[in-house]
């Protein structure tokens, strides 16, 4: 047989779909009309942006999924007794985060870990603290089905969402059928949550080429933030990890809180030792509206936060990042600490706060509907 | 492997013949293929042992213990030599290997000329033309951890671990960047031929020893982890160490013809 796979395969797949059109033709009446195709949206990524995580072949991102996705962002019906939607915990004001050291679900449960900022999202090739969804679609089942947040069955929720006036209308311009899927729920969610782009900060416009956005102590605070100190040059060493305009690496790391883990962290999703107390490295863009910080919410300012790195932190501690271990601004390269002086210090968050977006934080586009 | 490649081909040819007859279309079936494929398998070892992250603890011939946590390079440009001197370049090869990512130890370069190669040649990193912010191909991903966005440039290789002897903090860092840290290798063929025909994908078995980063054949280019632990941007130390695994890291040990 020398066809081959791939041209066969194809080959198949396409006849498959004429096939589906034949019968379409013969038996498919709707009572509400011929069905529209909902309207393909374009993401625009921000030139000093690198490119996003493809989006999943099938979940398009459209005009009506992102406005469905939006309804369902602020839906307090998902949660068991009706009192959380994302939006509870994720307000667009605090930069999609609640100001709350941890998360708040439904009657007064608290959660372990600190709500996350939602920003950027379609950049992050894994999700949640400690990495549990490599999709924004798989992500969104977790805090609805959480028992400490919306704690319902998300099967519960597409019920009560079937038996509304609106929901069903909604689905059907987004996916092409009234009939409410547990799928089209989330693939909505997801496609509303990509959409959540924040790039002007005043760090963006410097970026993209306006070298009077900061000034030049803040200026002084980005060179600190990038720099790998070696005696010679000073630095603090954030931007090994938080890196380039998203400010994150992607990656999954043990920043020295602890000598021992009271959450696993990654060690939970892997069940691997040596991934114990690894939390994911969050972008910081927005940093100055999402205190409290860390995983826990354990720092309330971000002088505590500079001030964990510099002098603070557990070098004991199991599988901790070795970048945090081996740099220092010691002349002499033989500090165990970071050595940043106050002064070096304020600089740097006198940098971080230029990563807020006032325009993100106020964009009606994802405000409640 | 032959599961994977059959069983669509199981599945679209009873569906293909099933709605041949429901919807009277024809098709036509191509000419014998021209190209075909290939797969490479990286090994990453440390000397004589496979390598084994964060658990295992290793020894430099000086003596000095370290163990691994992170092992990442770019390998790019890929280039097959036949025993007539043409060459095949692949285009768009730009693939990420990863320690810890099981799935990028093993390669497969589609669409390559028919025919029997002879020699392999690669980059470690990024060709001068492509280091920069807009190119992204492959496993040129900015988000891959191998990106310096603040200079606009790919990293060549990451190694980070720990070592007893390590000076401050006990810690290794070795991020493998900059100007001119590119290297170019082409690792001894020997008496292997990879076999590139219709129906066949030939697997290039070529081991990464992650040893040579620190070793030499010149004194001078050891690396003393008590003195060079952590190697960033602009280090003197990082062409010394590209140099080091450019001429030892990679050995190919065999070619399965399959």
């Amino acid at each position: 047989m020398p066809l081959r796979t791939k041209a066969t395969f194809a080959a198949g797949v396409g006849l498959l779909l004429s096939l589906a059109g034949c019968k379409h033709d013969a038996d498919t009446v709707d009572p509400d009309g011929p069905v529209v195709a909902p309207t393909a949206y374009n993401l625009v990524v921000p030139t000093n942006f690198p490119p996003p995580q493809a989006v999943p072949a099938d979940n398009p991102t459209t005009v009506e999924g992102i406005a469905l996705g939006r309804q369902l962002f602020y839906e307090k019906g998902l949660s068991i007794n009706s009192t959380v939607a994302c939006a509870s915990c994720h307000r667009q004001e605090l930069a999609f985060t609640d100001g709350l050291a941890r998360a708040q679900g439904v009657n007064g449960a608290q959660s372990p870990r600190s709500a996350m900022s939602l920003a950027n999202l379609a950049w992050e090739p894994k999700l949640t603290w400690d990495g549990a969804a490599s999709s924004l679609e798989t992500q969104a089942r977790i805090p609805i089905q959480n028992p400490v947040e919306m704690h319902q069955l998300l099967a519960d929720g597409v019920a009560r969402l079937q038996a509304t006036t609106t929901y069903p209308a909604l689905f059907r311009k987004a996916f092409g059928s009234s009939t409410i899927t547990e799928d089209n729920t989330l693939k909505a969610l997801a496609q509303f949550e990509r959409t959540l782009v924040s790039s002007n900060s005043r760090y963006d416009r410097f970026r993209r080429g306006d070298r009077t956005a900061l000034s030049t102590y803040e200026q002084q605070g980005l060179v600190l933030f990038t720099t790998h100190p070696n005696g010679t040059l000073r630095g603090g060493n954030c931007g090994d990890c938080h890196s380039g305009d998203l400010q994150t690496n992607h990656t999954f790391s043990n920043n020295g809180l602890d000598r021992t883990f009271a959450d696993l962290g990654l060690g939970s999703q892997t069940s691997r030792p040596t991934d114990n107390g690894k939390f994911r490295v969050p972008s910081l863009r927005n940093i100055a509206l999402t205190a409290p910080y860390m995983h826990d919410g354990r720092f309330a300012t971000l002088d505590d936060v500079v001030s964990h790195y510099n002098e603070h932190v557990i070098l004991n501690s199991p599988n901790i990042d070795p970048l945090l271990l081996n740099t220092t601004n010691d002349p002499r390269q033989q500090s165990f600490t970071l050595d940043l002086t106050t002064t070096e210090k304020a600089q740097i968050v006198a940098f971080l706060r230029t990563l807020t977006d006032s325009t993100f934080i106020k964009d009606p586009r994802f405000a409640k509907p | 492997m032959s599961l994977f490649r059959f069983t669509p081909l199981l599945v679209a040819l009873p569906l293909t013949t099933v709605l041949f007859t429901g919807c009277g279309k024809k098709t036509v079936e191509p000419d014998a293929p021209t190209t075909s494929s290939f797969a490479i398998e990286l090994e990453p070892v440390v000397g004589a042992t496979d390598l084994e992250l964060n658990t295992q603890t290793y020894t430099k011939a000086d003596g000095q213990a370290f163990t691994v946590s992170k092992f990442k390079f770019l390998f790019t440009n890929l280039k097959l030599t036949k025993a007539d001197g043409t060459v095949y370049a692949v285009p768009d090869s730009y693939y990420l290997f990863d320690a810890a990512t099981p799935a990028s130890t093993h390669l497969v370069i589609e669409k390559v000329p028919v025919g029997d190669y002879t020699g392999l040649s690669f980059v470690v990193g990024v060709d001068d033309a492509h280091n920069n912010a807009t190119f992204t191909s492959g496993g040129l991903n900015h988000s891959n951890d191998l990106y310096w966005d603040w200079s606009s440039e790919y990293v060549c290789l990451k190694m980070a671990g720990t070592s007893p002897q390590a000076g401050t903090g006990r810690a290794l860092t070795f991020d493998i960047g900059g100007a001119g840290v590119a290297r170019t290798v082409a690792p001894a063929f020997g008496p292997n031929v990879l076999p590139v025909k219709d129906g066949h994908v030939p697997e290039i078995h070529m081991s990464i020893d992650l040893l040579s980063l620190f070793e030499s054949t010149t004194p001078t280019k050891n690396i003393n982890f008590a003195t060079t632990y952590s190697v960033e941007s602009g280090s003197a130390w990082a062409p010394v160490i590209a140099d080091n695994y450019a001429a030892r890291m990679f050995t190919v040990e065999h070619v399965h013809a399959n």
